[in-house]
C-alpha cells in the first residue's frame, strides 16, 4: 500500500520498506462472522426517519410548556375570592316590623323571597296565639313545601316547627293500661 | 433489514481485516474479537457510513480500548504481546526489512505512534481520516507520523540502512 503524502525524503525509504510488510491475515472465523451478522441483521430495527429529532423536539416542547406554566403560576396576581353569605334576617325583620308597626300584609310588596319571612312570621304568630292555631293560608298539603322553601331560603336555623308547641299543649297519649280499660279488656 | 449484506462484509474482511487486526493489537490481546465486533456493529447500522474505512478504524479502536481497560487483561496482554510481536507480519523473502525486527520496533513505540503508523501504512488512511479517528488535527497527525517514523528508523537503524544499501 503506497503511503504517499508529504513524508520527508530521508524517511521515505523506511516508509516504503515498512509498507511492503504484509500483516498476518486475520484469523476471524468467516462462517461464524456471517452467522452472527445474520442474527444481528434480524435484530436490527431500522431507525425511524424522524427518530433523530423527534424525541429532542418533544422534550424541548414539554420543557417549554412546563417552564411557561411555572412562570404563570409564580407571576400571577393574587386572587381575591369574594363569597356572599346570606345570613338569616328573621329576627331583625320582625323587630323592624314591630318597631314600625307594619303588619304581615305589607311584606308581600317586597317580592318573592319574603314569602319565607312571611311563613316564618306566620309560625311565630301562631305560637303567640296559643300554638293551636294554624294560619289560614297554610293548608295541610302545603305546610311541608312552605317549610322546605323557608329552610332553603334562610337556612336550617330558621326552622322552628310550630307543631312542637301544639304537641306540648295536647293531652298526653293514652297508656297501654288506659287503652285496655277503654276497650273493656281490663277492669 | 440491514443495509450491509454478506458480500460487502466479506469484501471488507478481505480488504481491511488484516490491517484492522494489526491496528487493534496496539491495545488488546484479542484483536480479532474487536474487529469482529466492529463488523457486527456495522451490520446493525441503518445506513452505510459515508467514510467506511475511517468508521471501521474508529469502531475497532474503541472496541480494542474497551477490551484493554481491565488491568488484569492489560498485564496479560503485555506478557503475551512480547511473544506475539514476531507474528504481526508474515515473513517473506521479498521483504525489504526483517518482519520480526519491524514488529519489535513497532512494539517499542507508544500506542499513539503505533496507531498512526499502522493506520497510515497498512490501513491506507489519509492524515485527515487519521485525525478524525484520533480526534486531533490533520497537521498534528502528520507531525506525529513523522516522529514515529523517525523513532522507527532510530530503532531499526543499521538493519534498515543495510537493506537500503542492498537495493
Amino acid at each position: 500500500m503506497s503511503p504517499g503524502g508529504h513524508t520527508p525524503s530521508d524517511l521515505q525509504a523506511l516508509e516504503a520498506a515498512l509498507a511492503s510488510l504484509a500483516p498476518r491475515p486475520a484469523t476471524i472465523d468467516r462462517d461464524r462472522l456471517m452467522y452472527e451478522a445474520g442474527r444481528a441483521s434480524v435484530s436490527t430495527v431500522p431507525a425511524a426517519p424522524h427518530g433523530r429529532w423527534a424525541w429532542p423536539a418533544a422534550f424541548s416542547a414539554m420543557s417549554a410548556i412546563a417552564a411557561s406554566l411555572f412562570l404563570a403560576l409564580v407571576l400571577r396576581p393574587p386572587v381575591v375570592v369574594e363569597r356572599v353569605v346570606q345570613a338569616p334576617m328573621v329576627e331583625k325583620e320582625r323587630e323592624g316590623e314591630e318597631a314600625t308597626g307594619r303588619r304581615g300584609d305589607e311584606v308581600h310588596d317586597r317580592g318573592e323571597l319574603p314569602r319565607a319571612f312571611e311563613l316564618a312570621r306566620g309560625g311565630e304568630e301562631a305560637r303567640g296565639r296559643g300554638g293551636n292555631e294554624i294560619p289560614h293560608e297554610e293548608a295541610p298539603g302545603r305546610s311541608y313545601l312552605d317549610l322546605r322553601d323557608r329552610v332553603l331560603a334562610m337556612g336550617i336555623e330558621t326552622w322552628q316547627p310550630s307543631t312542637n308547641v301544639a304537641v306540648a299543649d295536647s293531652p298526653p297519649p293514652a297508656t297501654y293500661r288506659e287503652l285496655l280499660i277503654e276497650f273493656g279488656e281490663l277492669r | 433489514m440491514a443495509v450491509v449484506g454478506p458480500e460487502l462484509l466479506a469484501r471488507l474482511l478481505d480488504e481491511h481485516g488484516s490491517a484492522l487486526v494489526l491496528y487493534a493489537r496496539s491495545w488488546c490481546d484479542t484483536p480479532e474479537d474487536a474487529v469482529q465486533d466492529a463488523l457486527l456493529q456495522l451490520v446493525r447500522q441503518p445506513d452505510v457510513p459515508e467514510k467506511l474505512a475511517p468508521w471501521l478504524y474508529r469502531v475497532v479502536r474503541n472496541a480494542a480500548i474497551s477490551q484493554s481497560r481491565s488491568a488484569r487483561r492489560r498485564r496479560r496482554h503485555e506478557t503475551a504481546a512480547a511473544g506475539q510481536a514476531a507474528e504481526w507480519f508474515v515473513p517473506r523473502a521479498a521483504d525489504r526489512i526483517d518482519a520480526r525486527e519491524a514488529a519489535r520496533a513497532l512494539e517499542s513505540l507508544t500506542s499513539e505512534q503505533r496507531e498512526i503508523i499502522v493506520a497510515r501504512l497498512w490501513g491506507g488512511l489519509s492524515f485527515q481520516e487519521i485525525a478524525e479517528v484520533m480526534g486531533t488535527s490533520s497537521s498534528s497527525a502528520h507531525r506525529r507520523y513523522e516522529a514515529a517514523l523517525a523513532a522507527l528508523r532510530e530503532r531499526l537503524g543499521s538493519r534498515c540502512q543495510t537493506n537500503d544499501l542492498k537495493e
